[in-house]
């Protein structure tokens, strides 16, 4: 059952034209406007309990997706549903369905403590106060949300304040959670927690999660599928390792010869060396698809005497970065 | 209905502990009230100082006029007119936007909590412009209570004409211009300032076609015992009737700025 769905959307701003040369700063103020496309035919579709990973560089057009699809704006053209609303004409009861989460602004009010915020999230949302007690003490068991609950949300640190949105944004259980950004700035700590209720919400309450982010930990370890975009174009949507066989079709084979002299003369014949000369460690690269990695194993363990091997796929950081760099 | 009531509740709440959290603004607002409450005392004793009446209006009701008029406004114009403005520059008004309750509601709700903490300055006017001149009680109970009606209906107008003027700021990123030239005329039309039975005939015949009358001299002439009781309640009528349509044409507004927002900082 699909969750969200988006059929040819597009977003287009208007902004003044800079004018350049004499007076330019005067001359600009009676420039024509013109038209900038921010997401441009966007197609896509999210199915019930799927956490899927929207990705893309910086201005691809991510966030203005995000902010479509929870009707905070208005597409230019295009469709858009989600749990079988059209969020930017029925605002308040798509506001029921979603959560959202904003790593760079906070839906929390900036000068009251933490607590206040959630009573008053609590009672926006119609959340009964057994409910609310019980949610309470599961973000205080996977958020440790106890120990600031009472700090204005002004001066909690990135990491609580983040935590704090995220508690907020999950109190009343919506069927769907948009995640900006959330791990942006966070400490290991912090990040773990924060996708250990990701997790939590999606296994146990069916959560369809939409995360954009450009940490790739976070995609790795919490999306079934990605979506790439940029320059508000859609350049990618699959499954992760399909991306990885597509973008990087390789595995590395890093080798430590008992001998460091031996390091240099390393050369399978069946897989292509990339470490460069005089390193103790060999890296040789295959495609899997023609060559087995026991097969690489074996010729190498055949010609040389070696004391460690290990197989490493390739990170989808690099497998992203190609990914935008090949993008027009 | 009872969910959107719940909503608003929580949004008054959150106004008023927004408000309330800042101490050292209450106790500013407290003294700037009080100062304002004796000036006008000081102001309007020297103008009567060699006069029995002016317009027919004698000094005891001029001085009454002005404390009343100072409690009034300080509660319709406080000094903040919305925070929306400043959500909307910094962003935040993309969280505002995807509530279960509108974007209108939540800010009408919150500025009636902010006007809470604006009750203090009212409350010290009162006991300053009581300490120094005093002030009478209505003709009767009857006229005490349409009076309360009347300041509640007025603040209601009032917030929503602040909210309406606030809404240019899906517009316009810097809106101090707006505000000022907002609050002036909204200042001098309500009588906040000077009563409108000092007005030239001609202006006063604009004035008493504008909503402004409403906020603060329609409630004090009621106070005074100005206007009949028929009088008195054709003024709330006539109030019920300018807040509806004021709040048809901020949801009309509203509507327009909801397709036009843009979300500052990415």
């Amino acid at each position: 059952m699909s969750m969200i769905v988006a059929e040819h959307l597009v977003k287009q701003f208007h902004r003044r034209a800079s004018a350049e040369g004499p007076a330019s700063r005067f001359r600009s103020w009676f420039a024509a406007r013109e038209a900038v496309r921010a997401v441009d035919d966007i197609s896509l579709t999210v199915d019930k309990g799927e956490i899927v990973g929207f990705l893309g560089p910086n201005g691809a057009g991510k966030s203005t997706t995000i902010k479509m699809l929870t009707g905070i704006l208005v597409p230019t053209a295009g469709r858009v549903e989600v749990a079988g609303i059209v969020p930017w004409r029925h605002r308040r009861r798509n506001a029921l369905n979603i959560g959202v989460v904003f790593g760079q602004r906070s839906q929390l009010w900036f000068d009251l403590p933490l607590r206040r915020s959630l009573e008053a999230i609590r009672d926006l949302y119609s959340v009964s106060a057994a409910d609310y007690r019980l949610r309470m003490s599961q973000f205080d068991d996977l958020l440790d949300l106890g120990s600031f609950l009472d700090t204005p949300v002004r001066s909690l640190s990135l990491g609580q304040r983040i935590r704090g949105d995220l508690a907020a944004a999950t109190l009343y259980r919506p069927p769907v959670l948009y995640l900006d950004e959330p791990t942006v700035g966070l400490d290991v700590v912090a990040k773990v927690a924060l996708r250990d209720l990701i997790t939590s919400l999606n296994v146990d309450g069916q959560t369809t999660v939409m995360l954009t982010t450009h940490d790739m930990d976070d995609v790795e370890q919490l999306c079934q599928r990605i979506m790439v975009i940029d320059g508000g174009r859609m350049l990618y949507e699959g499954d992760l390792n399909d991306l990885k066989r597509r973008f990087a079709p390789y595995r590395d084979l890093i080798v430590t010869p008992r001998s460091p002299g031996d390091a240099d003369r390393i050369d399978s014949g069946l897989a292509t060396r990339v470490s460069s000369p005089g390193s103790a460690k060999v890296t040789l690269r295959f495609d899997p698809e023609e060559v087995s990695a026991p097969e690489v194993i074996q010729s190498v363990s055949s010609q040389f005497d070696v004391s460690d091997l290990s197989l490493l796929d390739p990170q989808l950081e690099d497998v992203v970065r190609r990914l935008y760099g090949d993008s027009p | 209905m009872r969910a959107a009531l719940r909503g608003t509740a929580a949004m008054v709440r959150l106004g008023a502990q927004s408000a309330f959290h800042f101490r050292v603004n209450i106790g500013i607002s407290v003294v700037g009230a009080c100062l304002q409450a004796a000036l006008l005392v000081v102001v309007w004793r020297n103008v009567y100082a060699n006069r029995q009446a002016v317009q027919g209006v004698d000094v005891d009701l001029a001085v009454q006029y002005a404390i009343l008029s100072v409690a009034v406004a300080h509660l319709a114009l406080p000094f903040r007119l919305s925070s929306l403005p400043e959500r909307v520059r910094l962003g935040a008004i993309a969280t505002d936007v995807i509530r279960p309750l509108g974007v209108t509601s939540q800010n009408l709700a919150h500025s009636v909590g902010e006007a809470a903490a604006a009750l203090p300055g009212s409350v010290a006017a009162l006991i300053v412009g009581w300490a120094l001149g005093g002030i009478s009680d209505p003709p009767d109970l009857w006229a005490g209570g349409l009076f309360v009606l009347s300041v509640g209906l007025g603040l209601l107008m009032a917030w929503t004409m602040n909210l309406t003027v606030a809404m240019i700021a899906f517009w316009t990123t810097d809106t101090r211009g707006a505000f000022y030239i907002y609050r002036t005329i909204a200042t001098f039309c309500s009588g906040a300032i000077v009563p409108l039975w000092f007005m030239p005939e001609r202006l006063a015949h604009i004035l008493n076609a504008l909503p402004f009358r409403f906020q603060v001299f329609g409630p004090l002439e009621i106070w005074f015992g100005q206007v009949t009781s028929d009088q008195s309640k054709q003024l709330l009528i006539q109030q019920v009737g300018w807040l509806a349509l004021l709040l048809a044409l901020l949801h009309l507004v509203a509507s327009r700025a909801l397709r036009v927002v843009v979300v500052n900082g990415g």
